[in-house]
C-alpha cells in the first residue's frame, strides 16, 4: 500500500513537472527558431523595464533590483538601475560606459576578451538572436503559454561566467520575456522584462555618458 | 655585571614600550577576561548586500558585496557586478579560507590575500581581549591576532565604530562603521595607510 503512495505521488509530481515544461520535437523547435529569428529580424529598438533576481543558493531571498532597458540595433544597449541603487551602464562599441551614481567611468572591453564576449551574448539574447549552433549546445521547451530555449556555451572558458543561459519567450510574438544567466545549478540571475515597447523611436543620444 | 645591567636596561625599554598604545589611549578599567564580539555580520537571517566600490591603485571596480552567516565562523563572501555576474566567491570557515572562485583578471595571489585579510578582519565576530583602554570616556579594547594588534572603538552606546589593525606602532587598516545599529552598520569603508586599496560599502534595503 505504502509503496502504491509512493509511485501514485512520484507520477503526480513528474507530471506536473511534464507540464511545466516540455521539450520540442526538431520540426516544432524549427517553428520556433524561425518566429524568433523572424521576430529579431523585425526589431529594430527595444525600450523595456525589468526586474532583476539575484539568486545565490546560500541566501534566505534573491537579490531584487529594478530598472529600465533601452535597445538599439545593432548592439546599443543602455541599462539603467533606479532601485535600490542607481546605476547605469552603456554597451557601445569597444566601451562600458558607467554612471554610478554619478561617478562617470569608462572601461575598455577591447582586452577584456570575455567580458566583451559576455555583452555581445547579451545584446544578442535580448533581441533573441543566439541561434549559434557552432557556439552553443540549443534546446528548446514549452511551457503553457510560452517557449522556452536554453544555450549552453561550448567554449569552456565561458563557464566560468555563465555556462547556460534560458531564454523565454512569448509564444505568440517571440519576443523575449525572460533571460536567464545560469552560473551553476545553484546560482543564477533572472532578468524578467515588463512594459517591453518594440521598435520605439530612439534617439542615439540616449547612449551618450 | 655591566653585562646583566645592559640586559636588564634592554628589557625595562622592551616592555615598557610594548605597554604603550599605538593612539592616545589611557589606561582602562579592568575586565574580566573574554571576547569582544563584532555585531555586524552576526546574524544567521540577515542577507548582507552592499553596494560596493573597491578602489585597488589605479582601477576602481563597482559591484555588490554579499556577506552571509552560514553557521557559528562560517561565512561565504561574494562581490559580483551590478549585472550579477559573480566576480569572487570566498569561504571563511573557522581558520580555513577558500576561494570557490575568482574571475580570471583578478586572480593575482597578492589581491586575494588582501582582500581576504580585509573581509577576515570585517567579519570577525569574537575577538579575545587583550587590554582594554579608553579614549574621550569610550571603551577601546585591543585584541591580537597573528602578530597584529586590533583596536576596537566603541560610542557612547558600546556600538563598534572603528577597528584598527597594524603592527604594534604603525596602523595598517582601518575600517569605521557608520549608520549603525545594534547589528548592522549601514555605512563601512575599509581603508590601507600604506597603499591605495579603498573599499566602500552602503547597505541596500
Amino acid at each position: 500500500m505504502k509503496k502504491q503512495c509512493v509511485f501514485i505521488v512520484v507520477m503526480l509530481v513528474s507530471s506536473l513537472g511534464w507540464s511545466q515544461q516540455t521539450a520540442l520535437d526538431s520540426q516544432k523547435a524549427m517553428e520556433v527558431k524561425k518566429g524568433v529569428m523572424r521576430s529579431a529580424q523585425a526589431t529594430r529598438t527595444i525600450v523595456a523595464d525589468f526586474v532583476q533576481a539575484k539568486h545565490l543558493s546560500f541566501l534566505s531571498k534573491d537579490i531584487i533590483s529594478k530598472g529600465n532597458l533601452i535597445f538599439k540595433d545593432p548592439n546599443l544597449i543602455k541599462w539603467s538601475y533606479s532601485t535600490p541603487f542607481v546605476y547605469s551602464v552603456i554597451f557601445k562599441e569597444n566601451n562600458l560606459l558607467i554612471n554610478d551614481a554619478g561617478k562617470k567611468s569608462n572601461i575598455d572591453l577591447s582586452s577584456t576578451k570575455m567580458f566583451k564576449q559576455l555583452n555581445t551574448l547579451i545584446a544578442k539574447s535580448i533581441k533573441g538572436d543566439m541561434f549559434d549552433e557552432q557556439k552553443f549546445d540549443i534546446q528548446y521547451f514549452k511551457t503553457k503559454n510560452n517557449y522556452v530555449v536554453t544555450f549552453t556555451s561550448k567554449e569552456e572558458a565561458m563557464h566560468s561566467f555563465i555556462k547556460k543561459f534560458e531564454l523565454t519567450f512569448d509564444g505568440k510574438t517571440y519576443q523575449v520575456m525572460k533571460i536567464k544567466m545560469i552560473e551553476s545549478p545553484e546560482d543564477y540571475t533572472l532578468i524578467t522584462f515588463t512594459s517591453l515597447l518594440v521598435n520605439k523611436d530612439v534617439n542615439d543620444e540616449v547612449f551618450t555618458h | 655585571m655591566m653585562k646583566f645591567l645592559h640586559i636588564s636596561l634592554l628589557f625595562i625599554l622592551l616592555t615598557t614600550s610594548c605597554g604603550r598604545p599605538l593612539f592616545n589611549l589611557s589606561e582602562g578599567e579592568s575586565f574580566t577576561e573574554g571576547d569582544f564580539e563584532n555585531p555586524y555580520f552576526s546574524s544567521h537571517d540577515i542577507d548582507y548586500v552592499y553596494k560596493a566600490r573597491i578602489e585597488v591603485f589605479s582601477s576602481t571596480l563597482g559591484g555588490l558585496l554579499i556577506i552571509k552567516k552560514i553557521e557559528k565562523n562560517h561565512h561565504r563572501v561574494v562581490f559580483t557586478t551590478e549585472f550579477g555576474t559573480k566576480l569572487l566567491d570566498f569561504e571563511f570557515k573557522g581558520a580555513t579560507f577558500k576561494v570557490n572562485f575568482i574571475q580570471q583578471k583578478m586572480n593575482k595571489k597578492m589581491l586575494i590575500h588582501l582582500l581576504r585579510k580585509d573581509f577576515e578582519l570585517l567579519i570577525s565576530q569574537f575577538n579575545p581581549i587583550h587590554k582594554m583602554y579608553l579614549l574621550e570616556g569610550n571603551n577601546v579594547f585591543l585584541s591580537k591576532k597573528e602578530g597584529k594588534y586590533r583596536y576596537y572603538f566603541t560610542d557612547k552606546n558600546e556600538r563598534l565604530t572603528k577597528i584598527s589593525s597594524g603592527r604594534k606602532r604603525r596602523e595598517q587598516v582601518i575600517i569605521l562603521f557608520d549608520k549603525n545599529s545594534d547589528n548592522l552598520a549601514e555605512e563601512i569603508q575599509i581603508k590601507h595607510k600604506n597603499f591605495k586599496l579603498n573599499i566602500e560599502l552602503s547597505f541596500l534595503h
